[in-house]
């Protein structure tokens, strides 16, 4: 097992009540399971995980990214900058 | 060699530093300057904006700015680019972002602005909540909520 670190920024901090959290995952998980993973955790992110990216230290990455140990993940819901 | 300058500021933006910084090569005849500025708006139930909260995700921030500015360079020919963002509490009427861009002739330097403004509004990992007169705080929603992954 692998504990994948995960931020959360602008809305998502709100929506997860917290400012990060830590995923424990298989070696070699997809993004798309951190993402299931975070949605049953927190409902209130689970209904706007369609509209989020996910990023893998910092960048983005697609949801068949593997994660593996000393990632650092960041749910990045809909930016707002400008 | 192309010259680009990113940043994230927690005051005002030195708004003549970031045009001089793309100015000064006779051969580029085409500088635009792009300033975002806080609108002063109303809401019916909580009254006049007070001011934007902006925050940024710091570190991925200031390499997607990066990012979009090389791509500016190899997209357009770009020249020269600089963009500078506020963080913190931002008032109607001051600005809160500054793209600069210096390229050979004006229609790539307009080009390149535009693309850049629009881009920085998808891709950066910044946000801001709107903060009204009567306490009333919520984060700003984008136009497109739905975010794809491009390229």
């Amino acid at each position: 097992m692998i504990a994948i670190p995960v931020l959360f920024f602008g809305p998502s901090k709100d929506w997860a009540g917290q400012e990060s959290v830590a995923v424990e995952l298989a070696d070699g998980a997809a993004v798309a399971q951190l993402r299931a993973v975070l949605g049953e955790r927190f409902p209130k992110l689970a209904e706007r995980m369609p509209t989020m990216r996910l990023a893998v230290n910092e960048e983005f990455v697609p949801d068949d990214r593997r994660l593996h140990g000393g990632d650092r993940a960041a749910l990045i819901p809909p930016v707002s900058g400008g | 060699m192309a010259e680009v300058w990113v940043d994230l500021l927690s005051g005002p933006i030195p708004i003549s530093r970031v045009r001089e910084f793309v100015g000064g090569d006779p051969a580029l005849g085409g500088i635009v300057v792009f300033e975002g500025v806080t609108r002063a708006e109303a809401d019916p139930q909580h009254g006049a904006l007070q001011r934007l909260d902006y925050e940024a995700y710091d570190a991925m921030a200031r390499g997607r700015l990066e990012g979009i500015a090389k791509q500016a360079v190899d997209r357009f020919g770009a020249k020269r680019v600089a963009i500078v963002h506020r963080l913190g509490s931002v008032r109607p009427g001051e600005t809160s972002v500054v793209i600069a861009v210096a390229c050979g002739h004006r229609a790539e330097a307009f080009d390149a602005c535009r693309w850049l403004i629009d881009t920085l509004k998808r891709d950066v990992p910044i946000w801001k909540k709107d903060v009204f007169e009567d306490g009333f705080v919520r984060w700003v929603e984008p136009d497109n909520a739905h975010c794809p992954l491009d390229e």
